[in-house]
């Protein structure tokens, strides 16, 4: 009996000392990307009145610290880079069964797609921080075709051990996305060109929009708001054509859209880190800018400055700001520094020697420049071509150059 | 099903579970139901031929006792056992060397410039198929040779030949060992569990952490020896001899553990192979399952060393000849086990020529220095013979000889460029010691240190910390997972 009870206690001490140990392996070999970008909401997801939702378009586009510069908005952005609808689908989900926003806003692009993930990596990325569950499980076989390979999905450990060889500081020591799930891209790239717009609507019939509408359905059966947007980019003629279909789909629920190729929101010249598709910094801040208006206009969404239980958030925003000013100490290229310049949250002075020449050659510059005066740089433009120098003063951008 | 997939992982605990939940009178049916399904998930229409393989053998076996009891002699016995041969050789011939010989006859009629092109057949070679074709026929030549009883009860018979656990790739049981055994499993013990516990994970060790891993730098040079060149073979024909016997012997280790698990004893299939100070020694403890198989059924049968030195070399050649030929349907297999026959003919003419230099330059031949010259020369032999193993065909073999020895990269030993063989060097430093982690426990098997004994004596806490450790050090430096596709062991091909 004796015996058997040091068996028993032997056994149970080495299950609990194996089950520790693989968690430690686990968490050590994970590259922690799913967990950095979305930590904050895992930790605190009750907290939000807004949440995004997209692929890469919506992670570029939309800056919650700027909304709650600007409005006193609590938002978090979950959008994933690569995330295909059925994807975002599952992520709508999850976060709505974890915390009950006002108002989920989505991203459209890419929903005329047919397939349900896009590349493995990039569905870890969004993943990985999920703890294991029923839902979860339910996820992984429904965006996992291949039996095969749901095992990584289910324990990424499967996918990760063999990170062993490439351990390093950063994996101790993680970085945590300061930026309430966005990401700020700092390229500055002319993009294609934009495809005309279609005369007609076409149908779209997609798995994608299949999953778009399970998601409306989603939200209306939580009572929880939701907007559709289609974001500027230089969309093409299949993307132009969701971006009209899914108007009618918003017809259909009677949900409101913005279609921001419709708009003149951003100047692509400028706003792109990439030639087809996602916004940099200055173009995200103009859709931030034009979607924290709407939603300010559309909806009765709470404005916490000031309220003790969002102290944190103040502090939240004075990092983000010097997360900024630090990306932009890391710049080593003008057209990137004069984009990261574009934030009403900066002031600045330029010196331009109209007689460089640099300016005449590379119009981007001078493009970059208008970008951060708003518009008002006909003088500055005048002494460029006069080949005279010229001190441009601005005071928080868009607001005007002087 | 494969050892390393995630299927056996799951598949093993259940049988288990219920192999030791249910009466002890019909365990025997559950593991023949669970050994068919292990095969059956390979491909299920294959399983036919191992059913038909066990009808013939068993129906055999009966018919000789049968024989044997009403007088034994006469034809009939011997017609009975040529059945048994003849039919179970013919499927093992269709399906993995018809094409072979096909092939071959269209080549030598293309030597005669007549274009025979008679066309390949398609079809997939069932695994494991020479591993029970053998086990089977051995117990017909056993019960042919009154060694044993015949198995009455089919479905005992039915599992000595589809036993899971070492059905597609070895060891090749003797009938003697196993049927007994499945007769009357011993009763689970403690100290059973643990010892088929710690073989498993040691055969895992050898498969996923080495075999696999030394398999990334031997593929990337060998599938690309214009650009891997000189170094770069030797170090991978030298790496080559450690993956294949990481590889069989860590499928053959976790047999053995899964079977002990279940209260059966398979035979040792390895002992320290590279240890040995000769060729001959290397086969007594290389595949001892096969190689003992070929010495009881066919050396010994052809007049083994028995009918004067000549035909002791004939018989040899033959032997290894046909071993090779088993390995795989190609000139370059029958050409590596003629290699291996021929090395221990050249040794034992030459014995007396050593012998004699031996004592003349006062080498002590029990001497530590010499017996490390002995297993290093022998391994070169062996080594060499495996390049016919590894490559893709003769000519490629003798290429890959040609360019080890001509080619002059000698700087690749110290300037890093091994790390760019698909390995890196982490990798490739985990690989050597790994290797160097072999090489002390084969000494110790060597030594008649059972190192699993050793451990089994420890206290508690010392057996669950060396477990822990062993299990998560395989799932961390184990190649399983994403990007990895459960290699199959090499010698599922046979």
């Amino acid at each position: 009996m004796r015996k058997r009870a040091k068996g028993l206690f032997w056994g149970c001490m080495a299950a609990v000392f194996f089950a520790a140990g693989i968690r430690f392996v686990t968490n050590l070999t994970d590259p922690g990307y799913a967990y950095s970008k979305n930590r904050e909401f895992v930790e605190n997801s009750d907290v939000y009145d807004v949440l995004f939702f997209g692929n890469s378009h919506m992670a570029n586009a939309v800056f919650p610290l700027e909304l709650w510069d600007d409005y006193g908005m609590a938002s978090y952005n979950l959008a994933g880079f690569g995330l295909r609808m059925p994807s975002v689908y599952w992520v709508v989900r999850h976060a709505l069964s974890e915390s009950e926003p006002e108002l989920v806003v989505l991203d459209c692009h890419n929903v005329g797609a047919e397939e349900k993930t896009g590349r493995k990596e990039m569905l870890h990325a969004q993943m990985d921080h999920l703890p294991l569950s029923f839902d979860k499980i339910r996820m992984i076989c429904d965006l996992v075709e291949d039996p095969g390979d749901r095992l990584e999905f289910v324990w990424n450990f499967a996918a990760y051990h063999d990170r062993w060889w490439d351990l390093d500081q950063a994996d101790f020591e993680r970085e945590v996305n300061i930026q309430k799930g966005a990401e700020i891209a700092v390229d500055v790239v002319t993009p294609d060109e934009m495809a005309e717009r279609p005369v007609e609507t076409v149908d779209v019939d997609s798995v994608g929009m299949e999953y778009l509408r399970r998601i409306v359905e989603e939200c209306q059966s939580r009572d929880t708001e939701i907007l559709l947007t289609y974001l500027p980019f230089p969309a093409s003629e299949d993307e132009w054509a969701e971006a009209l279909y899914v108007e009618r789909i918003a017809r259909e629920y009677r949900v409101p859209y913005v279609n921001f190729l419709d708009l003149q929101v951003v100047d692509l010249e400028v706003d792109c880190s990439d030639t087809n598709s996602h916004l940099n910094g200055s173009g995200g801040r103009k859709v931030t800018d034009y979607i924290g208006q709407y939603i300010h206009a559309h909806y009765e969404i709470a404005d916490h400055r000031g309220d003790e239980a969002y102290a944190d958030w103040d502090e939240d925003y004075r990092q983000y700001t010097e997360y900024k000013l630090g990306v932009m100490e890391q710049l080593e290229t003008l057209d990137k520094y004069l984009m990261m310049l574009a934030d009403p949250a900066f002031d600045c002075c330029i010196y331009v020697d109209g007689d460089a020449g640099i300016w005449q050659q590379n119009e981007i510059y001078m493009s970059l420049i208008d970008n951060i005066a708003g518009g008002k740089t006909e003088k500055l433009a005048q002494a460029v071509s006069q080949g005279e120098p010229y001190f441009l003063v601005v005071e928080s951008v868009w607001g005007g150059g002087k | 099903m494969l050892f390393n997939s995630l299927h056996f992982l799951i598949f093993f605990p259940i049988v288990i579970g219920i192999y030791y939940l249910i009466p002890q009178k019909i365990r025997m049916y559950w593991l023949l139901a669970a050994s068919y399904y292990f095969y059956m998930c390979w491909n299920a229409k294959y399983v036919i031929l191992l059913l038909f393989s066990t009808v013939v053998t068993y129906v055999s076996g009966i018919l000789l006792e049968k024989f044997a009891k009403n007088g034994g002699g006469g034809v009939k016995p011997k017609l009975c056992v040529a059945a048994s041969f003849i039919l179970n050789l013919s499927i093992l011939f269709v399906f993995k060397y018809l094409n072979f010989g096909i092939e071959s006859l269209n080549q030598i009629f293309a030597h005669l410039h007549i274009a025979l092109n008679a066309p390949a057949v398609d079809l997939l070679l069932p695994v494991g198929i020479s591993f029970y074709t053998f086990q089977a026929l051995g117990y017909t030549v056993d019960v042919y040779r009154g060694e044993i009883y015949a198995e009455k009860n089919f479905f005992r018979y039915a599992l000595f030949v589809s036993f899971f656990p070492q059905l597609v790739a070895g060891p090749i049981e003797r009938s003697k060992n196993l049927l007994r055994q499945l007769d009357r499993p011993a009763k689970p013990s403690f100290d059973s569990l643990r010892d088929g516990f710690f073989l498993m994970l040691w055969g895992y060790f050898l498969k996923v952490v080495l075999a696999d891993r030394i398999a990334v730098f031997v593929d990337t040079a060998y599938g690309d020896i214009e650009t891997y060149t000189g170094v770069y073979l030797i170090v991978a024909t030298l790496l080559f001899a450690v993956q294949i016997y990481c590889d069989f012997s860590g499928y053959s280790v976790i047999a053995m553990g899964a079977a002990k698990i279940l209260g059966i004893q398979l035979m040792e299939n390895f002992d320290s192979p590279y240890l040995a100070a000769s060729v001959a020694e290397f086969w007594r403890r290389w595949h001892i399952s096969l190689s003992s198989w070929f010495r009881d059924y066919l050396y010994i049968p052809l007049g083994g060393n028995r009918r004067g030195r000549v035909r002791k070399y004939v018989n040899l050649l033959v032997t290894f000849g046909v071993s090779g030929l088993w390995h795989g349907a190609d000139w370059s297999y029958v050409i590596w086990g003629l290699l291996n026959g021929f090395w221990q003919v050249v040794g034992d003419v030459l014995k007396p020529v050593r012998k004699k230099i031996a004592g003349f330059l006062d080498i002590k031949e029990d001497s530590l220095s010499h017996k490390c010259i002995r297993v290093a020369a022998t391994f070169f032999l062996v080594d060499l013979a495996w390049v016919f193993f590894r490559a893709n065909t003769a000519f490629e073999a003798l290429r890959i000889i040609k360019r080890m020895f001509t080619a002059k990269n000698h700087w690749v030993w110290f300037d890093g460029s091994l790390y760019e063989c698909g390995l890196n060097q982490k990798n490739f430093s985990l690989m050597i010691w790994g290797i160097l982690l072999l090489l002390a426990v084969d000494v110790c098997k060597y030594k008649n240190i059972r190192l699993r004994k050793v451990l089994a004596r420890q206290d508690y806490w010392a057996q669950c910390l060396t477990v822990i450790v062993a299990v998560l050090g395989i799932l961390v430096f184990g190649m399983w997972g994403v990007g990895y596709d459960a290699a199959n062991f090499i010698y599922f091909q046979f």
